[in-house]
């Protein structure tokens, strides 16, 4: 139950670090380890720009990696993130589905607008402690919880996110997030070679408008 | 017989008598005897069997739980230590059976691993029947286990695309028929949702041993809750506790009881006695009245407790201020002068008998039919008061057998009349008495009826309010209902529970409805596995190759394969055998899920929905989250105690029409009646809500003022004047329970408001009348 509320944390918040991009170029190798509370000014303008955020609107391919699947399964959809609403999670293939995560938690949500909560795991208080921050890019926040590994060329950049603490690696795995500029280009889950999400952003625009109904559907 | 020799011969009877009495209540053991539990107010033998069930569920095994919320300060790792202490002590003490935090997550780990060994046993069944039915509406032109296989292997690639895909990625080699993920949403939530976690307090579940509706079972709990809150404060001096429990409460509620008994009866004796002190010449002669209501008492407890097993702790307190009632006789008997001087006692007593015996057994009548309600409370209030009022007679013609001069005289103002003389006197009279027709004939029509069984409940603010956090943090909201679907066994309840989550879809769709029955199979679906395995020889080579060509690992499901060949090749265990080996690992609150005791088997279920309609009666299923049931019960016996009332009334009313004639008989009648009516009228316009215990109050008040209008008729036929015992006796009466008007339980309150009401009105009514008469032309005839 506590990996199914790992995942599922994981799931919602991978697009959060959607934004636009062309062609992604990926480092293919962590950089070295960079302080978080300390970071230089190259680091922290950026970070600035990534929590500065308000509203976006994304496509993504979501890039499932199983142990016993030999080829990934595909999923596709669009992501809202709206700074104070949270964010939501529009599945279109292969099947028609919203998952909303905002501050009460978060809530499945069918074609037919039925609704279901995703109740509270108490050992998964931590993990939300230690996702929450990457979805906000609260530095602060960060260094307490994650070594960071940062390297750049040009524009383009890698952060690979480490948890600290042992079981919470078990858990989560590592997170890498690549961007070009303040836009970021794709992200991965990472529990082993076999066992990996990955996120690639088709499309995206920021400082968007939701209309009401918008609101009304992807939002609680 | 010699009036020495009576005297002593009647306190001799008199001492026998109280001596038996008070002999007999020594003896019994009151808290076995006396009842403060709530549930003890429903009958045992209710006739819906299941508000029986919620009933013996609510008081066996839900009452035993209690809930603690420990608010330590400091990172998670103290908390947790801090609370660990706690448990370990509280473990440790006998009067506790279980104890358990919340985020202790062994017993729910149990029960995971239990369902994982146990999911080709438990949850095939279903499955089987779910995908026979689909292969069946197809064409089945392919064999049973090709098809199967096929299905088996898209629902899986399906799966892998939702979000709990990612969830369950390290059981579905082990589960590729997605037996758990598919379980999970039907038993999520049936533990507490509760907050723990993060900063919020620890939160523990325990289970008591002993009962909390007795001190022997509530003592030891506050006995080792205060020891383990010592020990923790020791660790943590900034530890806070907070918890809730049925004893706790009930233990509150005796508590309350007992001040309200000793408070209200002194305020009560105090304000007869004043009452006395006012109106009579001798103060201490009142004194004389004391036995009366001592005899009314006693009789009335001696008769309660003969009669009855158990007596809920509210008769007693509510018949307590029977002597408001019992001092009636007396006050009758004492305030007559006599006839003629020396008259003797035998002759006083020849002549008050009739109006004394009237009123004395057609309210007993009145009284006795209350024996005929379904409600254990009401019946007890009817021998109560019966045996009360009986006694309280004997014990007045007695008494003033024995008492030299069996007279005590009024002071002049309470015995002064008035008439209607002057004609503006009579017109306000007359305007009173229009305005008191128009409030009995209009007013009740606004009457608003609501029956709450909280209001049975004796308040304990403070307590209440912490019980109330304390619940919220374990997950009870509005926005949650709780069912219960009984059986005799484990398989009728679970075909139950199917027929329910049927009906619960289609009543609202889209709801949650988690219950650890789910993880039962039905019997039917039990006994259909060997058919559905008939055909599945070739599956394990069929899913396999399924795999392969959906682009699966086949190897990586060996779990699956080996586990599935063991299970086929073991001897199948019983239906009861397995669930029985499920519930065995059931703990903590998760033990209060399911039930499985021969005759009496039952699963609780939550939905994510307020509450709503009642399940159909046969679905065996009601909802207990609220209290909706136990008041529709309530409402229930309003109804019930409405027409023995009406019967009783229609008794009394009969009576006075058989002792006094037609006419006579109605005019008498008629001043309770049109009391009650008034009284009711006014607490209509006043927007009072009215509940069971108006109504008792009213059918009191009503016996009440039926000895005034007698005992005023008796003495109009004899050409006396009114009896000052009226005056006395209606404002002792309304002083006895306008007391209880100030009582801070609903009930008490609802009860002395009405009968204060109904015998001031009788009263007033009694004093009025003649001074809206115009007084009878005696100058001109003397002239």
């Amino acid at each position: 139950m506590i990996r199914r509320c790992v995942f599922l944390l994981l799931f919602v918040l991978a697009p959060s670090f959607v934004l636009a991009v062309d062609e992604p170029s990926l480092l293919s190798e962590p950089g070295p380890e960079v302080e978080l509370s300390s970071a230089g000014a190259d680091w922290q303008a950026l970070f600035e720009s990534l929590a500065a955020q308000s509203t976006v609107f994304s496509h993504f391919t979501e890039n499932r990696w199983f142990p016993f699947k030999k080829i990934p399964v595909v999923l596709k959809g669009e992501m809202r993130l709206e700074s104070g609403r949270g964010m939501s999670l529009r599945y279109t293939e292969p099947e028609n589905r919203t998952m909303i995560m905002d501050e009460r938690g978060l809530l499945l949500r069918d074609d037919r607008g039925h609704s279901r909560e995703v109740p509270p795991d108490p050992r998964s208080g931590n993990i939300n402690a230690a996702l929450l921050p990457v979805m906000r890019f609260d530095q602060k926040a960060l260094a307490k919880i994650f070594v960071m590994h940062a390297v750049r060329v040009g524009n383009t950049w890698r952060m690979d996110f480490e948890p600290r603490d042992a079981a919470l690696v078990k858990t989560i795995g590592l997170i890498t997030v690549w961007g070009e500029e303040a836009k970021i280009k794709q992200l991965e889950f990472r529990r082993s070679s076999s066992q990996r999400v990955e996120i690639v952003i088709d499309e995206s625009q920021s400082g968007v408008v939701f209309t009401a109904d918008e609101q009304k559907r992807f939002f609680r | 017989m010699p009036f020495f020799r009576t005297k002593w011969l009647i306190r001799l009877v008199l001492a026998v008598a109280a001596v038996a009495g008070l002999g007999w209540l020594a003896h019994l053991d009151y808290n076995q005897k006396i009842s403060t539990n709530i549930l003890d107010l429903i009958p045992t033998d209710e006739r819906s069997p299941e508000l029986a069930l919620t009933r013996e569920l609510a008081s066996k095994e839900q009452s035993r739980v209690a809930l603690f919320a420990l608010d330590v300060s400091g990172d998670s790792a103290r908390r947790e230590a801090v609370a660990a202490v706690f448990v370990r002590t509280l473990s440790k003490a006998p009067a506790f059976e279980e104890v358990v935090s919340l985020s202790d997550k062994t017993s729910r780990d149990t029960l995971g691993r239990q369902v994982f060994k146990q999911r080709f046993d438990l949850l095939l069944p279903g499955w089987f029947e779910t995908n026979w039915q689909d292969y069946n509406n197809g064409d089945r032109r392919v064999p049973w286990s090709d098809w199967l296989a096929e299905r088996v292997v898209v629902n899986l690639q399906a799966f892998l695309g939702t979000p709990e895909g990612l969830a369950f990625q390290e059981v579905l080699p082990a589960d590729p028929l997605l037996l758990l993920p598919r379980l999970v949403d039907s038993v999520q939530g049936i533990e507490n949702p509760a907050s723990a976690g993060g900063d919020g307090p620890v939160l523990i579940w325990a289970r008591t041993s002993g009962s909390p509706w007795k001190p022997e079972g509530q003592e030891p709990v506050f006995d080792a809750v205060r020891q383990a809150q010592t020990v923790v404060v020791t660790e943590a001096p900034d530890a806070k506790l907070r918890w809730v429990s049925i004893g706790r409460i009930a233990s509150a509620s005796r508590a309350r009881i007992e001040d309200e008994l000793s408070g209200l009866n002194l305020l009560s004796l105090a304000l007869v006695m004043g009452i006395a002190a006012v109106c009579l010449r001798r103060v201490f002669k009142a004194l004389h009245l004391v036995p009366v209501m001592v005899g009314a008492l006693l009789g009335a407890w001696v008769a309660t407790t003969l009669v009855f097993d158990r007596v809920h702790v509210l008769v007693f307190v509510v018949g307590s201020l029977l002597g408001g009632v019992a001092i009636d006789y007396g006050f009758y008997l004492y305030l007559q002068p006599p006839a003629f001087p020396d008259e003797p006692y035998r002759s006083k007593v020849g002549r008050l008998i009739k109006p004394l015996l009237s009123s004395a057994l057609t309210t007993v009548i009145g009284f006795s039919l209350l024996l005929f309600s379904e409600l254990p409370l009401i019946q007890q209030l009817g021998v109560f008061v019966s045996a009360g009022l009986l006694s309280a007679l004997v014990t007045a013609l007695l008494w003033f057998g024995q008492v030299g001069n069996p007279y005590m005289q009024t002071r002049d103002f309470a015995r002064a009349r008035f008439t209607g003389d002057r004609p503006m006197v009579r017109r306000v009279a007359q305007g009173l008495l229009i305005v008191g027709v128009l409030v009995a004939l209009v007013g009740p029509w606004w009457l608003h009826w609501r029956d709450d069984i909280r209001e049975l409940e004796i308040p304990t603010p403070a307590l209440q309010a912490e019980a109330a956090e304390v619940r919220a943090l374990f997950g009870d909201g509005s926005d949650r209902t709780v069912f219960i679907t009984r059986g005799a066994d484990v398989a009728s309840a679970r075909d139950s529970l199917a027929r329910f989550a049927a009906w619960h879809a289609q009543e609202h769709p889209g709801a949650s409805l988690a219950s650890i029955g789910n993880v039962v199979p039905t019997l039917a679906s039990w006994h259909a596995v060997p058919e559905r395995l008939g055909g599945l020889d070739g599956f394990v080579t069929a899913l396999k190759a399924a795999l392969e060509r959906h682009g699966f690992e086949s190897g990586a499901f060996t779990p699956f394969f080996e586990n599935w060949q063991d299970w086929r090749a073991a001897p199948r265990s019983g239906y009861d055998e397995s669930v029985a080996s499920l519930l065995a690992v059931l703990r903590g609150p998760l033990q209060m899920m399911a039930t499985a005791v021969p005759g009496r088997c039952s699963f609780f279920s939550i939905s994510s929905h307020p509450p709503g309609r009642e399940p159909p009666p046969d679905l065996a299923t009601v909802s207990v989250s609220g209290l909706e049931n136990m008041n529709q019960l309530f409402g229930r016996y309003r109804v019930s105690a409405l027409r023995l009332s009406a019967w009783g009334l229609g008794l009394v009313g009969l009576s006075m029409l058989v002792l006094y004639g037609a006419w006579r008989g109605a005019k008498i009648f008629s001043l309770p009646l049109g009391s009650c009516l008034f009284a009711f009228g006014l607490l209509g316009i006043a927007g009072q809500t009215m509940n069971l215990f108006h109504l008792l109050g009213a059918f009191l008040g009503v016996c009440l003022s039926h000895n005034y209008a007698i005992f005023t008729a008796e003495n109009a036929a004899r050409g006396d004047e009114q009896p000052p015992s009226i005056r006395l006796s209606a404002l002792t009466t309304a002083a006895s329970f306008g007391i209880l008007a100030l009582s801070q339980i609903p009930v008490v309150k609802a009860l002395g408001t009405t009968v204060a009401l109904i015998v001031m009105t009788a009263l007033v009514a009694v004093e009025i009348v003649p001074l809206a008469r115009r007084p009878k032309p005696t100058g001109k005839a003397d002239a």
